[in-house]
């Protein structure tokens, strides 16, 4: 099911990033007794948005809007037999995914209201982008956009927009995990919600793929919070026409940051082996990393750091249980105090598994292969 | 070449039931191991995480071997079908980490394949040889 | 959650507290990444708390507060000391000045006050010169250090970077001088392990190069602007009589014992301990309030009590606290990650060696260190002392009257590298080495 869909109340419509849907659906998942909690993120400024767990419609109101300098995952917030309802990147909901598998709630219990993503910035970095492509004093801003391919930055003296390519050209934009991301419409949420494929109008394109989902968006029509109509031919072309070109750019983008492909076999141990050698052992990659979920983790476990190996026991450890879930978050990298490319290095390792496999992590509730004991290979 | 033989260090995982007892047939009959080899039993394949082949390399081995029963002949049934797989993460990592696919080997090996286990050390020994010691030894021995 | 700042050292790394720590990506200091001692600070934050007690006797807070008070009230200024190791707010030191001022007494800091470049300036300058290892004391240094060309260590021991090495017995400068210019920047500590570098220091602060002094107490910059006086050269200890010591945790030799002591501190401690009167008070994150880390940056700390403060302003009876830290930072409103600049006159210390035996011990601050926790329980050793030593894997070492591990390492022979506090709180230490044979 494909629609174009918007909330009843002009003011939520108005304020929502594309139709206001999501929020109006949220208030009526709450309100109906659907969900007994939301997770959502609370804006503090342009470049800070909190992760907060709510059942006051009030709260959900103000979290309307898309915030694309908040790299976060939502992932975390879910508490176990508790019905929540909350927004997901295609990265949120892939992480939800791999949490459940690993028992850390039911997966029945969560509903997946997908944002289509085309990435997010580091805060501190989209202030310079702000103050140096755009001319305007970062404090100032009052709302920043994406559309079109366009960074929109509104502040006291008018709105401005310069293209994300040549933003990107220049070593800014986008964080490397999402330049490389190449899931945009999260179809392993309940439903996608996006702007893609919207023309000019104030609507959210949605796209409902499960029960789950059709339950969530049927509870907001029949509450009376929303409206929808059919999308068109047309509508639905660009939407997918826009994906795969993101697709495209994000293939571009993984050849581009991969500085080991050129390197030789020796060469590529000597990176790794310099690489790991700045980890200060700070366990921070593990802490943020969705799937990690186990309570004694053999990467912190098995770590001697008295062994005075090349490389770290627990970078190893982590590059082998990522082989098969690493959802490419980048949440590890955001968090590394010294800068290490870990998104990168995760990828390398796993594409590698996943090629010979029929397998991707977080898009779905089979087993992770690590863990199969049935032959998958021949 | 023959003169550096004992430098070079080969690490055997076996499991007790099938390959442990293979390499002791091999030593039993006489036949002529390699010095280079050093043996860790387990009770079965499926207990071998790779996490022991890394820490194997990390402390100095130049090659590391993962034996086990004949698949179908597991003693715990499907101990040997995770080995399989665990094993095939483990080629890919140490070959993404830039070592030398060589160094790693998968075989299946039972009690009574005595002379089988010793032509498997002795041709990892000659290939681990060819690439010699591993990059990934400290510059010291603990 | 509560946005936060991270105490273990003066870089002040922002984060959220709540069920478990949040990264803060938004802070321009630190982009939301903190060290060992930031992602560990939720264990810090629930060790034992002090309890207010009156002569060892438990009593209300209240009670607790009236009766420094009083005893306070029996001595004159120039008998009372006001101390403090900067662990606290920018409004708890304020009102912990004011404290002073009341009773006309001294105030003072374990620090050195300084802040005139950010951490992302570092990656302007073409030559690093570091006193110590980023990689283990002040950890948030080294992704900026990264980005610099040419990086210098001065120490006793090989670093993993060029190393200019110094004789222990004679420490000389000259090689690190020699590399001094207006596109070199100085990193270092001023903490009492790292006395010997203070002549080196002394010429920076002379040359055109430029320096960043890091404390390893997080306030230190705001007790510089407020003008308390530093510890450990002004201070004639024998005509102190009566100690005010506002969380006094940093490890600092000797606990003092004047004829009254009172302590307000948020932990349990030696300093409780020992104390005739105990305030207990918030632990920091639960405070609201701001500081001021060794950028010159302004942070926040949103939590809710102001406890802290109330404490001391009910002591002296006052309540200018708010605005004597807007007059100190020159502001009108508090404006969370804006920059003032500090320059404190640069201290030079004493450097001696000391100790006897047959190998120098280096210690590497870090935060954990400073709070008397053992985050480790080995040192380096190099290969060669480790054969001579006749060490075996399992063998454990005694250095001083602690037993130990060890960890090979490619230093030079005759050095041990310590993370933890094996003697005292000293530089470069001579110490022997026995072999337990496990
Ligand atoms: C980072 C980001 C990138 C996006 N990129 C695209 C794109 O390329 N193409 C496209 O078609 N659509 C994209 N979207 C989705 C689009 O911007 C709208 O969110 C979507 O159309 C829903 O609009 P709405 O008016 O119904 O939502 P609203 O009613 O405005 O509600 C939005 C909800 O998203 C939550 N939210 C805000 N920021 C985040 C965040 N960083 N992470 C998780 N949740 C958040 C809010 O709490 C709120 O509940 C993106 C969204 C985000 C957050
Ligand atoms: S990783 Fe992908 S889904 Fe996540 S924020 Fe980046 S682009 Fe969006
Ligand atoms: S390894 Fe990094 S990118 Fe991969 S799932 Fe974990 S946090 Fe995300
Ligand atoms: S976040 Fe970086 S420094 Fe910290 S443990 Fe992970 S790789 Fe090491
Ligand atoms: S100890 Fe210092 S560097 Fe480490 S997290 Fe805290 S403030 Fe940051
Ligand atoms: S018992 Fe030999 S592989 Fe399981």
């Amino acid at each position: 099911m494909k629609v174009l869909a918007w909330a009843k109340d002009e003011e939520i419509r108005a304020k929502g990033s594309s139709g206001g849907f999501v929020t109006a659906a949220m208030i009526a998942a709450l309100e109906k007794g659907l969900v007994d909690e939301v997770v959502l993120v609370k804006k503090k400024n342009a470049y800070e948005g909190v992760p907060i767990t709510t059942n006051n419609v009030e709260v959900v109101k103000e979290c309307i809007g898309s915030m694309h300098f908040v790299p976060l995952n939502l992932s975390y917030f879910i508490k176990s037999g508790v019905k929540t309802a909350l927004p997901t990147k295609p990265c949120d909901a892939r992480a939800i995914i791999e949490r459940a598998k690993r028992n850390q709630f039911n997966i029945d219990d969560v509903y997946m209201v997908g944002l289509n993503c085309g990435g997010t910035f580091n805060p501190v970095l989209a202030r310079e982008v702000v103050l140096s492509f755009f001319e305007i004093e970062p404090e100032t801003v009052i709302k920043e956009e994406i559309l079109k391919g366009k960074l929109i930055i509104e502040s006291k003296e008018g709105k401005k927009s310069v293209k994300i390519d040549e933003i990107e050209e220049e070593g800014y934009g986008r964080r490397n995990a999402c330049k490389i991301c190449d899931v945009n419409i999260p179809h392993m949420a309940d439903l996608a919600c996006g702007n893609w494929g919207v023309l000019n109008e104030k609507a959210t394109f949605v796209e409902v793929f499960t029960d789950k989902g059709k339950e969530f968006f049927e509870n907001a029509v029949d509450a009376g919070y929303v409206e929808f109509r059919e999308a068109k031919k047309e509508e639905i072309e660009i939407r997918e026409k826009i994906d795969k070109a993101m697709i495209k750019l994000a293939k571009k983008w993984r050849e581009k940051l991969d500085e080991i492909n050129d390197l030789d076999r020796r060469e590529r141990l000597d990176y790794y082996i310099r690489m790991f050698e700045k980890c200060i052992g700070c366990n921070a990659c593990k802490e943020v990393c969705p799937p990690c979920v186990c309570e004694e983790a053999k990467c912190v476990s098995m770590n001697d750091e008295m062994a005075g190996y090349k490389i770290p026991l627990y970078n190893l450890v982590r590059l082998l249980h990522l082989m098969d879930s690493c959802i490419g978050c980048g949440q590890c990298e955001d968090v590394c105090p010294v800068d290490i490319p870990l998104t990168l290095i995760h990828k390398r390792f796993s594409e590698r598994i996943l090629r010979k496999l029929d397998y991707i992590p977080g898009i779905d509730m089979r087993t992770p292969p690590f863990q199969e004991t049935k032959i998958l290979f021949d | 070449m023959g003169g550096n033989m004992t430098d070079i260090k080969i690490l055997a995982f076996c499991c007790n039931w099938c390959s442990y007892a293979g390499a002791d047939g091999a030593g039993l009959e006489r036949r002529q191991m390699p010095a280079t080899l050093r043996i860790i039993r387990v009770m079965c394949s499926g207990r071998i995480d790779p996490i022991f082949a890394l820490m194997g390399f990390l402390e100095g081995a130049d090659g590391v071997m993962v034996t086990g029963c004949h698949i179908g002949d597991c003693h715990y049934i499907d101990g040997n079908y995770k080995t399989k797989n665990r094993y095939e993460f483990l080629k890919e990592l140490v070959d993404e980490l830039g070592l030398e696919p060589e160094r790693l080997r998968l075989e299946w090996i039972s009690a009574t394949e005595g002379s089988i286990f010793a032509q498997v050390v002795k041709e990892m020994t000659e290939q681990v040889e060819k690439l010699g010691k591993s990059p990934l030894r400290r510059g010291f021995e603990r | 959650m509560i946005e936060s700042v991270c105490i273990g050292c003066s870089i002040g790394c922002s984060l959220y507290v709540g069920d478990r720590i949040f990264h803060r990506k938004n802070a321009p200091h630190n982009e939301g990444k903190l060290c060992k001692f930031g992602m560990d600070l939720l264990k810090y934050y629930s060790r034992e708390k002090a309890e207010c007690k009156v002569d060892g006797k438990n009593v209300e807070l209240n009670e607790a507060i009236n009766e420094a008070k009083k005893r306070l009230e029996g001595y004159s200024g120039d008998e009372i000391l006001f101390l403090t190791s900067c662990t606290a707010t920018n409004e708890e030191l304020a009102a912990l000045k004011l404290l002073a001022e009341k009773f006309d007494a001294k105030c003072c800091f374990y620090g050195y006050g300084n802040a005139l470049f950010s951490l992302k300036d570092i990656e302007n300058f073409g030559r690093v010169i570091l006193t110590f290892d980023p990689f283990v004391s002040y950890p948030l240094v080294a992704r900026r250090v990264l980005k610099v060309k040419e990086v210098y260590e001065v120490g006793f021991v090989d670093g993993r970077v060029n190393s200019i090495i110094l004789n222990p017995e004679n420490p000389n400068f000259d090689d690190a001088l020699a590399l001094l210019d207006e596109n070199t920047i100085a990193l270092a500590e001023y903490s009492p392990l790292s006395t010997v570098y203070t002549p080196f220091l002394k010429e920076v602060v002379k040359s055109n190069a430029k320096a960043i002094v890091f404390n390893p107490t997080l306030n230190a910059n705001f007790a510089a602007m407020l003008g308390f006086e530093s510890f450990e050269n002004k201070i004639d200890f024998d005509k102190v009589k009566a100690i005010y010591a506002l969380e006094p945790e940093l490890i600092n030799g000797a606990i003092p014992s004047p004829e009254l002591l009172i302590v307000q501190s948020a932990f349990s401690n030696g300093w409780c301990d020992k104390a005739d009167v105990v305030i207990q008070s918030d632990s920091f994150h639960q405070k609201r309030g701001s500081v001021v880390n060794a950028e010159g940056r302004i942070l926040i700390n949103n939590g809710k009590s102001e406890q802290g403060v109330e404490i001391l302003e009910k002591i002296g009876g006052f309540e200018q606290t708010a605005s004597k830290v807007l007059e100190t930072l020159n502001v009108n409103t508090i404006k969370e990650f804006s920059t003032v600049e500090i320059t404190e006159e640069f201290r030079e210390k004493e450097f001696k060696l000391k100790g006897e035996g047959k190998y120098y011990l280096t210690t590497k601050s870090n935060p954990f260190l400073w709070k008397g926790i053992d985050h480790k329980n080995f040192v380096e050793l190099s290969v060669e002392d480790v054969k001579e030593l006749g060490l075996s894997r399992t063998d454990r070492i005694k250095i001083g009257d602690k037993e130990l591990c060890y960890k090979p390492s490619n230093i030079q022979k005759g050095y041990i590298v310590s993370e933890i506090l094996i003697s005292q709180l000293k530089g470069l230490t001579r110490v022997d080495i026995s072999n337990l044979h496990y």
